[in-house]
């Protein structure tokens, strides 16, 4: 069952509640919570005059995965999230130079990047978002499904 | 049932096995290779060097990967032949092999001036796990040591050497580092850092005379008269595509040309890696982008064409990403803007960081980091738009011409 | 931006999933619903289906949403595409599209969208209740407002 991070930065307001949620009590790989405060996954990033989210999109063709010259992203199967071997990685910079989101960044000379909230029912970020910027969703038929029916009831009327 | 055929067990075939095995999960799967190892990472070897990984840590695979039903290893082998005709190829024990699709990743050799690659134990070049026990050895003494060749990979080893406690001396016939990946700032930039870390840089300069010592090491004679005794001399000076199990069908030392779908001008062969070459989009020319993501991009779109899937290659782009002793460096597509007109230049400046974007009327064709490598990814994705608004890529059988019989 | 596309004929569609099993041989070369570019939507409390497919918007926010730039269009026929050598499978098109009209390949990673197949929809030729069709949009629109006038004034 493969999870994606909806992200619309449109509805962003740049609270930051994400970013303090994940430091807080994103789950260290090998599940748990209540761990000590990490440096978020996740960035608000003003960029010109749009504002972007860089959270992992966990891609089903991860780029970063492929770049990795040490072998230390690759896909969960369980839960189809993209992480990292921390253990692994050698801080070379090749997954940054891949990533079209920036979801990885560089922090104690390796790579880090949002590892799904793994252990958890729902990720932290858009358990806290208050907009919906955020959002969590099963991909491969919930989502979009649901989209369908309301767009169907909005035509089809009551 | 096909029965796919892959030489070489390095980082394309590797990703070409993987690929195989998810989009043709019942075929059958041989690969030969030609070293013993379980499939490892070259580019972690100036990293085993300096000390941030150990041996056990290169390994790609468990040991368990090559024991899948209908996957057959045949390691310390190697395709000396191949006959397109008959779809087999013939191993270095005389042993023919049936192929329905055969993909050549078979990788490149160091190239070594002629006259040193045989006899001299004192040089070597770094591509294999061998190559990287005799520098760590030396390393392991202090010794000094020559690297010749200021590419990437002579840069990362000179780096390397100092970090694991021996006197690296670089040499490099270009006037400065990184000649073909970095622009004259940021070459500055990393050649001032590298000395200030205690690495010994020579430019303009090349080996002249090469002896051997009675100690066992070398004596080197530079072009600028310095005589240096070393205990290793290592060349990093590009690599050589290893063709020759094409025999005469194929130019010795050239690369094997690809299309979109990874196809060598031999049917149902393909080719993938350091032995390919591919439609590079920055320069839009064909060459050999002997570089890790390349090799498991190349692998894996291979193996999808192999399997049926038509999937085309989204082409190559020059670009290096590598920490220069703490000075992080990300360099991607056309960094040196040719003097002519039409190229626009982006530069912030701040204290030990250079960040340049060129652009080429309008659209983004490079970037250039050091220090502040914030946005190289985004950056990335905004030059291959450009790239795929400007120019078509061919869907060239540009083998077509060359179709052999 | 396209001129014709695929629009639903109200009240039509009987749920049977022909196009659904069209569309999937087509373009996969296999029967499967989930690697379709069509799906029909069911209200079972009310006996409703409704085929949903891409609706050519005016402005795809899919193709704004791509960040590697695989959502394009056809310039001369208007017809989508997914330049699935780009495609890195990670569904912001899918998560952008209003009405939901995108989904994932389950093996290649890559986004679906409906193509038009080259400007003959199967679909079209296959739905056996004549629930589909491929006309003009704003023809469909105008055929809609005909039927509901006359439903009106022949009360």
């Amino acid at each position: 069952m493969l999870t994606t991070i909806q992200v619309d930065p449109a509805r962003c307001d740049g609270c930051g509640r994400c970013t303090v949620a994940c430091a807080m009590g994103g789950a260290p790989a090998g599940g748990g919570t209540g761990a000590a405060p990490r440096p978020p996954r996740l960035w608000i990033r003003e960029a010109g005059t749009r504002r972007r989210i860089d959270v992992c999109r966990h891609c089903e063709t991860p780029v970063c995965a492929n770049a990795c010259v040490a072998g230390a992203i690759s896909i969960d199967e369980s839960s189809g999230t993209v992480r990292i071997a921390a253990d692994k990685c050698v801080g070379c910079y090749s997954c940054i130079m891949e990533c079209p989101f920036q979801a990885l960044r560089f922090s104690g000379g390796k790579a880090i990047k949002c590892d799904g909230c793994s252990g958890l029912s729902s990720p932290l970020c858009a358990r806290f978002c208050p907009t919906g910027a955020l959002q969590a969703a099963r991909s491969g038929g919930l989502a979009p499904r649901r989209r369908r029916h309301r767009a169907v009831i909005r035509k089809a009327g009551p | 049932m096909k029965h796919y055929l892959i030489a070489g067990n390095s980082t394309a075939g590797l990703a070409a096995v993987r690929a195989l095995r998810q989009h043709d999960p019942r075929a059958k799967i041989t690969v030969v290779s030609a070293e013993r190892h379980l499939p490892y990472s070259r580019v972690l070897l100036t990293h085993l060097i300096a000390g941030h990984v150990d041996a056990g840590q290169l390994a790609l695979v468990e040991p368990s990967f090559f024991e899948q039903p209908g996957l057959e290893l045949l390691a310390g082998r190697q395709v000396v032949q191949v006959d397109p005709k008959a779809k087999t190829v013939t191993l270095d024990d005389a042993v023919t092999l049936p192929y329905d699709k055969l993909l050549l990743a078979t990788g490149a050799g160091p190239v070594i001036p002629a006259g040193f690659s045989t006899g001299y134990p004192q040089v070597t070049g770094l591509r294999t796990l061998e190559d990287a026990a005799l520098i760590s050895r030396h390393a392991a003494a202090g010794a000094k040591i020559a690297v010749v060749g200021g590419g990437p990979v002579g840069v990362k080893l000179a780096c390397a050497l100092r970090e694991a406690g021996a006197s690296p001396e670089l040499i490099v016939s270009s006037p400065r580092l990184l000649s073909r990946v970095a622009d004259d700032e940021a070459a500055a930039m990393v050649r001032r850092h590298m000395s200030q870390c205690g690495i010994r840089i020579r430019t303009t300069t090349v080996i002249v005379h090469l002896e051997q010592s009675r100690d066992g090491g070398a004596l080197i004679t530079l072009s600028d008269g310095t005589s240096l005794p070393c205990r290793l001399v290592v060349f990093c000076k590009g690599v050589r595509p290893h063709t020759s199990m094409l025999g005469g069908l194929q130019p010795p030392g050239a690369a094997l040309r690809v299309d979109r779908w990874m196809r060598t001008s031999f049917e149902d062969i393909y080719a993938a890696g350091d032995v390919a070459e591919t439609y590079e989009i920055s320069s839009r020319s064909f060459c050999t982008a002997a570089t890790w993501p390349h090799a498991v991009e190349q692998g894996r779109v291979a193996a999808m064409n192999m399997a049926g899937l038509a999937m085309a290659y989204r082409g190559s782009l020059n670009r290096n990403a590598m920490d220069i002793l703490g000075l992080p460096f990300i360099s991607i597509g056309l960094v040196k803007a040719p003097s002519r007109g039409g190229y626009d230049l982006r530069i912030q400046r701040n204290g030990n960081s250079y960040r340049k974007l060129v652009y080429r009327r309008g659209r983004l064709v490079g970037i250039q980091l050091i220090g502040d490598v914030r946005e190289a990814g985004f950056r990335q994705a905004q030059i291959r738009r450009a790239a795929a608004r400007d120019i078509e890529i061919e869907s060239t059988m540009c083998c077509e011409e060359e179709k052999h019989e | 931006m396209n001129d014709k596309i695929v629009s639903v004929v109200e009240d039509r569609c009987s749920g049977c999933k022909q196009c659904e099993m069209i569309c999937s041989f087509v373009h996969e070369k296999r029967y499967s619903p989930r690697l379709s570019r069509i799906k029909v939507v069911h209200f079972e409390d009310r006996g409703l289906s409704v085929p949903v497919t891409c609706a050519y918007c005016e402005r795809p926010l899919c193709e704004e949403a791509c960040p590697v730039g695989a959502m394009t269009h056809d310039p001369e026929t208007g017809a989508a595409r997914v330049n699935e050598e780009l495609c890195l499978g990670c569904k912001e098109c899918a998560n952008a599209c209003p009405i939901g009209a995108i989904e994932m390949h389950p093996r290649k990673g890559v986004a679906l969208r409906c193509d038009l197949c080259g400007g003959d929809p199967s679909c079209v030729k296959y739905c056996p209740y004549q629930a589909l069709k491929f006309a003009p949009s704003h023809l469909a629109v105008k055929s809609k407002r005909r039927a509901q006038v006359a439903a009106r004034t022949l009360e």
